[in-house]
């Protein structure tokens, strides 16, 4: 991709994709991707979850970026599309099981059914020098206001006046949130490294 | 790492991460530097493989090919000059404005043609009904009947009817006539003395009596006022078989035709 196409802002490039020239919408995909697979990664955990999420996103992208009337950002459009989508993913892929229910067994009886923890702890992720997952198994502790600041910033890469103009919200309140979800996953981070040591002892 | 001390309660650490966030940090120095680890993580420890970056890549460019050279089309076509519009096909069903009105118009006329025709109006009576009548001894209720039937064109009021043996049946047809005709069949055979009691009958009504040169037939010319006098006064003398008379006289005078039996 030529320098010239990344340092358009995003609405030249959809200009230039619906002015017939395909290289609008190639550099809208090198500047989206990894934000978008990101976000879909934090909210479900796995690889190949946040592929179908990405794939999802992109398709709809393509074929709704010529209804794009422009009255918001792309980036922040795009990330309400992306939420819709793992919203969506969610809904689908969730089973329909009770949890009250017992499981029967082949001679008949019903024995209590037992969840799974298919969660990885943080030692085992630390073990593993994952830090960056281990992080993001911790954002699902944050309030979602904080939550939503840290996915605007750190994943979408929106600036702190586009996200308190995204949600209606001082430049300060921004900073402070920020600060405040940062510390609360140092907070988290800290604990379990204390609990591992001393579970090391 | 830059580090602004701004005093000993607000220490700010504006740090920035290998991929370009910056940070305020209103902490030491250790913990600083956890936050920028936290953040670097957020942001740039999750990545996608390569293959599926490459793979999606060209599905999506490949759909964006296809969606541009669709606008590419579209756009082409609406600035198409007009001279390079198709034109519709000689055969259309779309016919020219003046094609409509000469439709409207050949509709309108027959409509009106329709409606003042003799369709809609009054039937006139069955002429050949009557024509068809058997004998003269039909003739006075076929007079019933036409009475009965609605006189319509031009407000006629009589009617003509001629068969093979009723010479005249009806009325003057209009005020302006001369005469009224009278029929009269009678049981006399014409001889010199029923000659004389139809002179002695016509005078005293104030008309008079002629041979009409045929065989049995005399006429008499009666004023219109004196006929029921002058009919009880031959059916007196002479006898009357059959009378036909109209339904109405308004003439001033009636001619009487008189068919004597034969001998």
């Amino acid at each position: 991709m030529s320098q010239v196409y990344t340092d358009l802002s995003d609405e030249q490039l959809i200009e230039l994709h619906l002015s017939g020239d395909p290289r609008g919408m190639e550099a809208i995909y090198d500047r989206y991707f990894d934000r978008i697979y990101r976000l879909a990664y934090s909210k479900l955990g796995n690889a190949p979850d946040a592929e179908d999420v990405t794939s999802a996103v992109f398709m709809k992208l393509c074929r709704s970026l010529g209804t794009f009337r422009g009255d918001s950002k792309l980036s922040t459009w795009i990330y309400t599309v992306s939420n819709n989508a793992i919203t969506d993913f969610l809904r689908k892929k969730r089973p329909a099981l009770s949890l009250d229910a017992d499981m029967m067994m082949d001679d008949g009886d019903s024995v209590p059914r037992e969840i799974k923890d298919d969660s990885r702890g943080p030692e085992e992720l630390a073990c593993e020098d994952d830090f960056a997952r281990y992080v993001m198994s911790k954002l699902e502790g944050l309030p979602p206001h904080q939550r939503t600041v840290i996915e605007l910033r750190y994943f979408m890469e929106l600036s702190y006046q586009e996200i308190a103009d995204q949600l209606g919200i001082e430049l300060g309140t921004v900073k402070s949130r920020l600060n405040r979800a940062i510390g609360a996953l140092r907070s988290m981070c800290s604990s379990d490294s204390e609990v591992n040591a001393n579970a090391m002892r | 790492m830059q580090c602004d001390d701004l005093g000993p309660k607000n220490k700010i650490i504006d740090a920035s991460t290998p991929t370009g966030f910056s940070h305020e940090c209103f902490e030491d120095d250790a913990t600083c530097e956890k936050d920028l680890a936290i953040i670097e993580a957020l942001h740039s420890g999750i990545a996608a493989t390569p293959e599926f970056r490459a793979s999606l890549k060209q599905e999506f460019m490949a759909e964006a090919r296809a969606d541009a050279a669709r606008r590419a089309e579209s756009a082409a076509g609406m600035n198409k000059p007009a001279s390079e519009k198709p034109r519709k096909k000689s055969g259309s069903k779309v016919r020219p404005l003046y094609a409509r009105y000469a439709a409207v118009a050949a509709a309108a006329i027959v409509i009106i043609s329709i409606f003042t025709t003799n369709w809609l109006k009054p039937a006139r009576p069955d002429v050949t009904q009557l024509a068809d009548a058997p004998s003269r001894r039909n003739a006075a209720s076929i007079e019933e009947r036409q009475d009965e039937l609605a006189y319509g064109e031009g407000n006629i009021r009589g009617m003509l009817a001629v068969t093979s043996d009723i010479k005249a049946m009806g009325f003057a047809p209009q005020a302006g006539d001369s005469a009224a005709a009278v029929e009269v069949s009678l049981k006399s055979a014409l001889t010199d003395d029923s000659l004389q009691e139809l002179s002695a009958i016509a005078n005293q009504a104030g008309g008079s009596v002629a041979l009409s040169g045929l065989d049995a037939v005399a006429s008499m010319s009666i004023p219109s006022e004196v006929l029921d006098h002058v009919l009880s006064n031959l059916d007196a003398s002479l006898g009357i078989v059959d009378v036909s008379r109209p339904v109405e006289i308004n003439t001033a005078k009636t001619c009487i035709t008189l068919y004597f039996t034969a001998d």
